[in-house]
């Protein structure tokens, strides 16, 4: 076996336009009539890692899943789960899957939901049983297990999204924004859920458009921007360890000083800096490989008060931002 | 688990389902309530009573089943796909062709029930009426349900491409060509049109003949003339349509197997 559970090998899926309206709509924009959601997607999860799957509304993330799950043909290419191509109805029984916004059959309580997908993977009634109360316990619906889901909210859905993606006890699970419609307590508990998978030795692959899900728990990450993939890696290497550019706040010792601070965007232009003067605090931004020393020295000599000096790293933000750019996407873009 | 107990498992959700819904309910009772009406009917019609009791409540459990069974089986995947609870099942070890005979099989369970509700009722009364469930009856009321799952089968063939609604009108528009095959072949042998005749021999030919589930009163073989309240057909007759119901069946699931396979659930 290799190390890799989840690969895409030139992954396309593309959809038909079925509105006639919409296609001559796309006839005039020359956009082609396909909706071109997935392109050409190479990557591979890895054995016993979290990776997440980033990406703007729109890229192309659930796309990548469903056909992963086998809900959608692909156009070309091709993905497998644990070697077997998909659809790998074998690999499926062991992997575990949270649709995006999920909905189930709103006459079933979550037990019985739990105990249907239960079924569905083929276990016995003590298992199911067990298994059922177990989960809902863990995701914090065991006072609710006996209600149907008509009367979830969409938080307590996502909840029993998660219990039944974990009934067969599953060596993969792939989760289609687990975090969505969830209150920052849920959100907490949704990234320890997941920390706690990969401590028993599970893999998750996870979409989301939420940097911070990310940061805080992702070994590696894949970066999706108009159907394309447009970086993979540990979140580290994607971030640039250096930082980026340095801030710094100044404030006028005294009157003399606030004439000086006046014209500060005059004598920081020496080493690049670009100044907003509020009041009498001065907001400076040096580029990166600026000469902070020199920079400090001057101000030293202009009477100006350091107030503050921080270097700044990229954050994933910066990166997100940096990827949707260079795509030449503009927003969240269905430009596909 | 075993295709069997996939099956199984979709079917009981399926079944689920459609008895905790309200609308099976009020077909029921719709149907039960036609029944209490044929029983009226019998106290005021001198001597016909029975026969009035019998034709008006196996027309009425023919009707309703039929009904149910294109409208709720029109509704069979649509209903899963439009909500994304597809989505939930798919992902699983499952086939598809597993979820759709499942879909079937849930389908069949509820008008089982259905069955068995109003058959029970009907039983109850020619009871009032002194009568009991004699062959005859049994047969026909085997018939009317062979004919019901068949009419279940298209649905789901239908259900597995169109729009609910479009569904059970296709669903219906079949039954009754269905019910209208001997006609349609009279009528081809009369026109002189031979694009005609050959479009109508063509419709009589591909269309299920369903004609051979409502043999009250009607013509079966060679003219012979036969009845519920006299003679009647034989249980061969019966097998013989069920065995023709039964491939009818498998061969509309098989279609819509090969439809619903090689579509996509965005
Ligand atoms: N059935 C469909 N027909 C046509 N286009 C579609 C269909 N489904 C999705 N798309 C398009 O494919 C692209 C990718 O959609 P997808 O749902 O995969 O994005 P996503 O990354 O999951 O976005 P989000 O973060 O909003 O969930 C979008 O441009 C979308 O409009
Ligand atoms: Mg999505």
């Amino acid at each position: 076996m290799s190390d890799s559970v989840i690969r895409f090998d030139r992954l396309t899926t593309h959809f038909r336009v079925k509105n006639l309206k919409e296609l001559l709509a796309r006839a005039r924009q020359r956009a082609g009539l396909r909706v071109r959601a997935v392109t050409d997607l190479s990557f591979e999860v890895r054995r016993g890692e979290i990776m997440g799957f980033l990406g703007p509304n729109g890229a192309g993330k659930s796309t990548t899943i469903r056909t992963l799950m086998g809900l959608i043909h692909a156009t070309s290419g091709a993905a497998y789960l644990m070697g077997e191509q998909v659809p790998a109805r074998h690999a499926r029984e062991r992997v575990g899957f949270l649709p995006e916004s999920p909905y189930f059959y709103d006459f079933l309580t979550a037990t019985e939901l739990c105990d249907l997908v239960g079924r569905l993977y083929g276990l016995d009634h003590a298992t199911r049983k067990r298994r059922a109360g177990e989960l809902l316990d863990r995701v914090g619906l065991g006072d609710a297990r006996a209600r149907r889901l008509r009367t979830f909210s969409k938080g307590m859905l996502q909840r029993a999204g998660l219990a039944q993606a974990l009934m067969n006890d599953p060596d993969v699970v792939v989760l289609d924004e687990p975090m969505s419609g969830l209150d920052p307590i849920g959100r907490k508990e949704v990234r320890d859920l997941i920390i706690s998978l990969r401590d028993a030795g599970k893999t998750v692959f996870f979409s989301t458009h939420i940097l911070s899900d990310l940061e805080l728990i992702c070994d590696r990450v894949a970066i999706i921007v108009g159907g394309k993939l447009r970086d993979v890696g540990p979140l580290s290497r994607l971030l640039s360890p250096k930082s980026t550019h340095t801030e710094s706040v100044l404030r006028a010792r005294d009157p003399e000083g606030a004439s000086a601070l006046a014209g500060a965007a005059g004598w920081t232009d020496v080493v690049g800096a670009r100044t907003r003067v509020v009041e009498d605090e001065a907001f400076i931004t040096l580029p990166e490989g600026a000469d902070v020393d020199a920079y400090l020295a001057s101000a030293h000599s202009h009477r100006a008060a350091v107030v503050s000096v921080t270097p700044r790293k990229e954050s994933l933000e910066d990166l997100f931002l940096r990827e949707v750019e260079s795509a030449g996407v503009k927003g969240a873009g269905d430009r596909a | 688990m075993s295709a069997p107990g996939r099956v199984w498992a979709i079917a009981l959700n399926t079944y689920r389902e459609a008895i905790r819904q309200k609308t099976l309910y009020v077909v029921a009772g719709f149907a039960a309530g036609i029944k209490l009406l044929a029983v009226a009917l019998g106290e005021m019609s001198l001597h016909q009573e029975v026969r009035v009791v019998k034709d008006v409540s196996l027309g009425a459990l023919s009707i309703f089943g039929v009904a149910v069974a294109a409208f709720v089986g029109g509704a069979l995947l649509y209903k899963e796909i439009d909500k994304k609870t597809i989505f939930t099942v798919l992902a699983k070890p499952v086939h598809r062709h597993e979820f759709l005979l499942g879909k079937y099989v849930g389908l069949g369970l509820t008008l089982t029930t259905l069955f068995a509700a109003l058959v029970a009722l009907l039983t109850l009364a020619l009871s009032l009426r002194g009568v009991t469930l004699d062959a005859t009856l049994v047969k026909q009321i085997l018939l009317s349900y062979s004919e019901v799952l068949v009419v279940a089968a298209i649905a789901t063939f239908f259900s597995s491409w169109a729009s609910p609604f479009a569904a059970g009108l296709f669903t219906v528009a079949l039954f009754v060509v269905g019910r209208l095959v001997p006609d349609i072949v009279q009528v081809a042998k009369k026109v002189d049109n031979p694009v005609a005749q050959a479009a109508l021999k063509a419709v009589a030919r591909i269309a299920p003949d369903l004609h051979l589930y409502a043999i009250s009163g009607g013509t079966v073989e060679g003219g012979k003339e036969v009845s519920i309240h006299a003679t009647f057909v034989g249980w061969d007759y019966v097998a013989t349509a069920a065995g023709y119901g039964l491939l009818w069946s498998a061969a509309a699931l098989l279609l819509g197997i090969l439809i619903f396979r090689r579509r996509d659930f965005v």
